[in-house]
């Protein structure tokens, strides 16, 4: 029985170890060919989730089906996966074409369908030349590239990979994403990649899973993660914030005081009494220098620092008593602000995103 | 830490002193080993030894006897160790104390355990024919070796990451034995090869169970040739601790050499 065009359903899936619940009431349906990120912060429990999508762990409550299969009780060997982990676990006494073949012999495929599929697997992952190596002669990409190989030679189902990238260096790390990604798209693999890095999972996504305590939070394109984000937590996790408090003015007019100065946000701002205390995120590249069109919120702000990020500037602005971080393309045509210049910056009212409303009376 | 001073001198004295605490006897025995003759130095002594046919028997006995006991701990105690890692850590320290029995028990008590429970009176009369006598006295060198053998595959199993690697085979389809057999095993060549010298210098001079089983092992035969003659005793010494030594050079030369180091 398949049910529409979803591939991997998980239904209302829970795990415990002994007392503790650490996935609550899971749900997520991935369609053939999609790229999920698990995101979240350490322990929330994206690494056993992707043990019980691999059958690692068992579940305690709901149910996984694969191709419209029930898969919840099946062991790993059943369940045609891919598996690729973060401490690469190449089988160490096994040179590269052994490793790439380990899974073909296991199937019992004989020496020129394996010969093939291996030379295949090497050149899919630029891995040529390589095959009598050893694991420990190669770098730590090489050794990725080969247990990337290795999970795909048996064409699973499904790819999962934990962590993949993170024991490898910054440079390495962007290009070998690029490539995973490249080659998810080429094999149309159902994907799923747990991580705990927000450039990576909003890189690489077609959609993200934020995760928080075991819950997913939201469920959403990386897209509409960054731009809308469902809770404060996203808000705050993914990308970089700037927490406002403000105070508001008389109601339904949606004017605000930030400081002592007047601000503006989005009018579908309804209820609450004057004097409440709201608590609103921006993100850092929604303001910018100069006066802005009609209806922005402006504000004069004195820089405290100006760190250099390459093709971004990220400035710290001082405004009262309440720190800004304002995030500038760079322009070699423009000069860098100096430190304790006085600046005027503004940003749209429909850029302020309401986190918190119970933070209390002013 | 702090840089420990150099005292070249202190340092050389202790070696030296350590030195010649295990080189002295030895290199006594070497020259009594080769004074048999009155005049002047000679290898009757080795001439005797290795003649004597029995010398050669007793040897290649206990040869046979320790590759047995290898094989069979092998077999006995790598799926141990690897399920005791993967699913039973809580197990681990009982596992440890009951390996390190046999160094606690004097193998004087094995033996005459052995002879209650398997005598030829009882329901599994082991100790009835010579062969399955044999097979006994293997089965306890397989225990006298437990204590070295487990400690040298143990380690063999802590330096690989065994979970993840039990992981990504499955993942690829395998299953226990294979998993075993084709990822385990070769990780655990070095450790096996380890142990596999240590049982066979424990299983070449072991005396108490072979005599007790009246098996016709090397210890046997050096504590008959050692009570009855003078220079010979010495002799087999020297033979014994060569062939030790080169047994580890072998070992260590095949353990290292898929590494090419
Ligand atoms: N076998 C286990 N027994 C008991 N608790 C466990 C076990 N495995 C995981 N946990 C707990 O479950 C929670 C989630 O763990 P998990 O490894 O899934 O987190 P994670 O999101 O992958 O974190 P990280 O980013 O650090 O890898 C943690 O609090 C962890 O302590
Ligand atoms: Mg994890």
């Amino acid at each position: 029985m398949t049910t529409g065009s979803s591939f991997l359903e998980l239904v209302s899936v829970q795990k415990s170890f002994g007392q503790t619940l650490v996935v609550k009431d899971f749900s997520l349906t991935v369609e053939k060919g999609e790229f999920i990120s698990f995101l979240g912060p350490s322990g929330c429990g994206k690494t056993t989730l992707l043990r019980m999508i691999a059958g690692f762990e068992t579940t305690s409550a709901g149910a996984i089906r694969m191709a419209g299969v029930d898969v919840t009780g099946k062991p790993p060997r059943e369940r045609q996966i891919g598996m690729v982990f973060q401490a690469y676990a190449l089988f160490p006494a096994m040179n590269v074409f052994d490793n790439i073949a380990f899974g073909l012999k296991i199937a019992k495929w004989n020496r020129r369908q394996i010969a093939d599929r291996v030379a295949e697997m090497l050149s899919l992952t630029q891995l040529e030349g390589l095959s009598h190596r050893f694991p420990f002669e190669l770098s730590g990409g090489q050794q990725q590239r080969v247990a990337l190989a290795r999970a795909l030679a048996l064409r699973p189902q499904i790819l999962l990979l934990d962590e993949p990238l993170s024991a490898l260096d910054a440079k390495i790390r962007v290009s070998l994403r690029e490539e995973i990604r490249q080659l998810q798209r080429k094999l149309g693999l159902t994907t799923i990649f747990v991580t705990h890095d927000q450039e990576e999972a909003l890189s690489m996504s077609d959609r993200i899973v934020v995760l928080d305590k075991g819950r997913a939070e939201q469920i959403a394109t990386p897209h509409q993660l960054y731009n809308a984000p469902a809770s404060p937590f996203i808000a705050e996790f993914v990308g970089k914030l700037n927490r406002l408090t403000m105070v508001r003015g008389a109601p339904h007019t949606g004017e605000l005081d930030f400081d002592g100065l007047k601000v503006t946000a989005n009018s579908s701002l309804h209820g609450g009494h004057e004097g409440a205390r709201l608590i609103f995120g921006l993100r850092p590249e929604a303001i910018a220098f100069g006066e802005g069109p009609a209806g922005a919120n402006r504000l004069s702000a004195i820089v405290e620092d100006v760190d250099f990020l390459g093709s971004i500037l990220r400035l710290k602005l001082r405004v009262g008593n309440e720190i800004l971080f304002m995030d500038q393309f760079n322009n070699r045509r423009n000069l860098i602000p100096e430190r304790q210049a006085q600046v005027e910056v503004y940003f749209m009212p429909e850029d302020l995103m309401l986190l918190d409303e119970s933070a209390g009376t002013a | 830490m702090a840089p420990l001073k150099p005292q070249p001198l202190a340092a050389w004295a202790i070696f030296g002193i350590a030195a010649g605490f295990f080189t002295i006897p030895l290199i006594a025995t070497v020259i009594f080993s080769l004074s048999m003759k009155r005049n002047g130095w000679s290898f009757e002594a080795y001439r005797i030894v290795l003649s004597d046919s029995s010398f050669i028997a007793a040897f290649g006995y206990s040869l046979a006897q320790a590759i047995a006991a290898v094989l069979i701990s092998t077999l006995l105690i790598v799926p141990a160790a690897y399920w005791v890692r993967l699913y039973l850590p809580a197990m681990k320290q009982w596992v440890e104390f009951i390996t390190l029995l046999p160094l606690v028990i004097p193998s004087i008590i094995l033996v005459f355990g052995y002879l209650r429970l398997y005598n030829s009176a009882s329901w599994l009369p082991l100790t009835s024919n010579a062969r399955s006598t044999d097979a006994l006295l293997s089965f306890g060198y397989v225990t006298l070796a437990m204590p070295y053998l487990y400690r040298t595959i143990d380690a063999g199993l802590r330096a690989m990451d065994v979970r993840t690697l039990t992981e990504a085979a499955q993942s690829l389809g395998a299953g226990p034995l294979n998993i075993l057999i084709r990822v385990i095993l070769p990780c655990l060549r070095g450790s096996i090869l380890n142990g596999a010298f240590l049982t066979l210098a424990i299983v070449m001079g072991e005396f108490t169970l072979a005599s007790l089983l009246d098996r016709p092992a090397l210890g046997p035969y050096l504590q008959l040739i050692g009570a009855n003659r003078a220079y010979e005793p010495a002799a087999l010494a020297v033979i014994a601790f060569s062939l030790t030594w080169f047994c580890m050079g072998f070992f260590q030369y095949f353990s290292n050499w898929r590494r090419g180091v």
